[in-house]
């Protein structure tokens, strides 16, 4: 028989989802964001802009602020290192398959061509599924993590999200220092 | 460390097995301390916060510094693997269930069963089973019944009794609390149920429908097991008993205590427990006697930790039976949906209850399937909104990644088309050699100690009963109208509901436990967790779990006598201090 590989936890959800980049609950050091090149974001900003795109009534990375959603991520005390460089090669590895030109010049099928071509290896799969994984949580993770301004990816997808709300003052990183 | 510290009970853990005996010897009058490893959090910790609850897993240990060593068996096809080992987490396995007072109960979901009379009669009833370590239990349905009624008061559950085939007898005619308000899908389950002849009956709940005890009631957020609770309403150790306990002002509670070693005199009784506290510093207490209920893997890792003069092996451990017949729950799973197009506006009730459940076959008496053999218990329970881990299977198709505007439409479809209902289904965990806990030689945590390895296979025999289960389960929602209906069994285990490992019996060569839960080879130890299930029913553990706990709790205040000891002379000072 088939041994079955996943796992079903009684309450519903799986356990930890697994970021394919490396664990946010590292050691590391605050304000790690301010060290990524401009450069850097600017390639993120498009990438995030193809994967999720803005329409017309449906909210796409620009108005889910999923950039500011990652920085606020990459800020929070102790983000391990390693995820910093993982994401900072993961850009690289874009910029590089779009050469000569730079990803950003590039238009929407150009950009398809070039992120396939990066998920056809492994690690840029992982990387590309860290970034996608980063964008449904700011989608509809709380807004007090810097996504999802005013919930409107919550409304957008008409999800309830329940009470009481996290404020600012018990993030989970806040938590785990208790 | 303070020398002349000493309480009556140390109890270690403080979970479902850990709460109840700190409550009732407190009650009594006994001098308690709780060694608890993980923080003191409160109601005021708790938010519908998908991110710290299970994302970023902030009530938990950081698996990579609190790594556990798996064994399991290669996927293959043919399921004759051989044996591959790695650290759990490198696996996808976590198998810590809630590192914080109270424990994992802070975070369950409180879907709660009793056992039933056939359950500590496997082995006489059925027989024994290739390949399984099936034993009779030592006491007898009879003997916990009451512990369960006490359970339904003390920490609080909810339900209505409705006459079924496989109910088991009750000395109270009802529930103590009204059940939890119902979901409109509840209703349609009976209905479907009802018409293929089925029992659909409502499931006792570990959640106060009415604020009691100092305790809020429900809140219907919509959002509950894997969530630590914000009213109180949810039955944890901690909201339910250890509150209670520390405000007799005779239990002390030390979180960030992480005990490493029960130490052991010349004539074999524990003396001391000694722990890492926040800072890392070695401390240690005393006691007349000591209780553990660490949950199962960490339970048998901790006795075998704590070898002394006469127990060169660990504690409990003189028959090298510390560790094994580590159980889990077995059985299958499933789910359906339910279209808002289809069942219209009822079905956009948010935040109540779909608590349903089948115990028709909680004994499979069919010959299509094989002569007649125990089964199980399905739940019906509503897919939890937790957005994110709903949104994530959508990221993949055909092993390549979605984005861009296909995966916008795909969140639409799925969260705009109606909700969810999951099968649960759950039969025994056949006790067997390869699903153990031993000290793993090499690898350590943080503080240097060695971790618990774990061998983990399932029997076959569990497959069978979890498709059995999860296709009634299917067949009922059919029936209900519900699309995309799927089921199937599950072989690797359901990591947040363990027991076994330290199983009870009469005979100290094959058990580690007496009836009365005390070490057959230490007076002064008892283990009142789930570690002392030979068989772990076919229901969730806990509501045994507690049960027992405080039918324990009666033994050890029957050993220590009625001349409870002074209270503690101080006061208890903020629990976040």
């Amino acid at each position: 028989m088939k041994r079955r590989t996943f796992l079903f936890q009684t309450a519903g959800l799986a356990a930890a989802p697994t970021l394919s980049l490396t664990s946010l609950s590292g050691c590391g050091r605050p304000g790690a964001q301010a060290d990524l090149p401009d450069t850097v974001w600017r390639t993120l900003a498009a990438v995030h802009a193809h994967l999720f795109p803005s329409e017309a009534k449906a909210p796409g990375a620009a108005e889910l602020d999923t950039l500011g959603y990652l920085k606020a991520a990459l800020d929070v005390p102790g983000f391990d290192p390693a995820e910093r460089a993982a994401i900072l090669r993961g850009a690289e590895a874009v910029e590089a398959q779009a050469k000569p030109r730079a990803f950003t010049e590039l238009d929407e099928a150009e950009r398809e061509a070039v992120l396939r071509a990066v998920e056809a290896t492994e690690s840029g799969r992982a990387w590309l599924e860290g970034m996608l994984n980063y964008l449904i949580e700011a989608l509809l993770a709380d807004p007090v993590y810097g996504g999802n301004p005013s919930g409107v990816g919550w409304r957008w997808l008409d999800h309830n999200p329940g009470f009481p709300r996290p404020p600012a003052g018990k993030r989970w990183f806040l938590l785990k220092s208790l | 460390m303070n020398a002349t510290e000493e309480f009556d009970v140390c109890v270690i853990g403080s979970g479902a097995g850990g709460g109840p005996v700190a409550w009732r010897l407190a009650q009594a009058g006994y001098r308690v301390v709780v060694l608890e490893k993980g923080p003191w959090f409160n109601e005021k910790d708790f938010y519908k916060d998908e991110l710290a609850c299970c994302r970023r897993r902030a009530y938990f240990p950081d698996a990579k510094t609190e790594p556990k060593m798996l064994e399991t068996r290669e996927d293959t096809e043919d399921g004759d693997g051989s044996w591959q080992t790695r650290p759990a987490h490198e696996a996808g396995w976590d198998l810590w269930n809630g590192n914080m007072v109270g424990g994992a109960t802070n975070l369950m979901s409180g879907h709660f069963h009793r056992l039933k009379p056939v359950d500590f009669r496997l082995r006489s009833t059925f027989g024994p089973i290739e390949g399984a370590n099936v034993a009779d239990w030592p006491i007898a349905y009879d003997d916990l019944e009451p512990y369960y009624a006490l359970v339904e008061r003390e920490v609080g559950i909810s339900g209505r009794v409705v006459a079924h085939p496989n109910q088991e007898p009750r000395s109270t005619p009802d529930f103590p609390y009204p059940p939890t308000r119902e979901h409109p899908i509840a209703g349609w389950i009976d209905a479907a149920g009802k018409s293929l002849g089925y029992h659909p009956i409502p499931t006792p709940r570990a959640i106060l429908s009415k604020p009691d005890q100092g305790r809020g009631g429900c809140s219907y957020s919509g959002y509950c097991g894997s969530y630590g609770c914000a009213t109180g309403a949810k039955g944890s150790s901690r909201a339910a008993l250890l509150n209670r306990a520390v405000a007799t002002g005779r239990c002390e509670v030390r979180p960030h205590a992480m005990s490493y070693r029960l130490e052991s005199d010349s004539t074999g009784k524990v003396v001391a427990a000694h722990y890492f506290d926040r800072e890392g510093q070695k401390r240690q207490v005393r006691a007349r006697l000591f209780a553990v209920a660490c949950q199962a893997i960490e339970t048998s890792r901790l006795l075998l930790m704590s070898t002394g003069p006469r127990h060169p092996q660990g504690l409990g451990n003189n028959h090298g039976q510390v560790g094994r017949n580590l159980i889990f729950a077995g059985g299958g799973s499933g789910s359906g949906r339910l279209s808002f197009k289809k069942f219209g506006e009822p079905l956009r009730e948010f935040g109540t209850f779909v608590n349903r459940a089948l115990q028709d076959w909680y004994v499979i008496n069919d010959r299509a399937f094989g002569p007649r053999q125990k089964g199980g218990t399905i739940d019906l329970v509503e897919v939890h909104p937790a957005p994110i881990a709903r949104a994530a299977p959508l990221l993949k198709e055909d092993g390549r990644l979605v984005w861009g505007k296909p995966l916008k439409r795909n969140l639409e479809n799925y969260f705009r088309f109606g909700r969810g209902v999951k099968i649960e289904a759950f039969c025994d965990w056949l006790p067997h050699d390869d699903c153990r806990v031993s000290l793993d030689p090499t690898l350590k945590d943080k503080w240097g100690l060695p971790v618990a390895r774990l061998r983990v296979d399932f029997h076959p025999k569990n497959l069978g009963v979890g498709w059995y289960l999860a296709n009634k389960g299917a067949e009922v929602l059919k029936q209900l109208g519900a699309e995309e209906v799927i089921s199937y069994a599950v072989g690797n285990p359901p990591t947040n509901l363990q027991a076994g490992g330290c199983r009870f019996g009469r005979d100290p060569k094959t058990s580690v436990l007496d009836p009365d839960c005390r070490a057959h080879d230490c007076e002064n130890l008892f283990v009142t967790d789930g570690s002392f299930m030979p068989t772990g029913g076919s229901v969730p553990h806990t509501w045994t779990i507690y049960a027992n706990a405080f039918r324990v709790a009666d033994k050890i205040m029957a050993q220590l006598g009625n001349t409870p000891g002074n209270t503690l002379g101080k006061s208890q000072g903020d629990p976040h201090a």
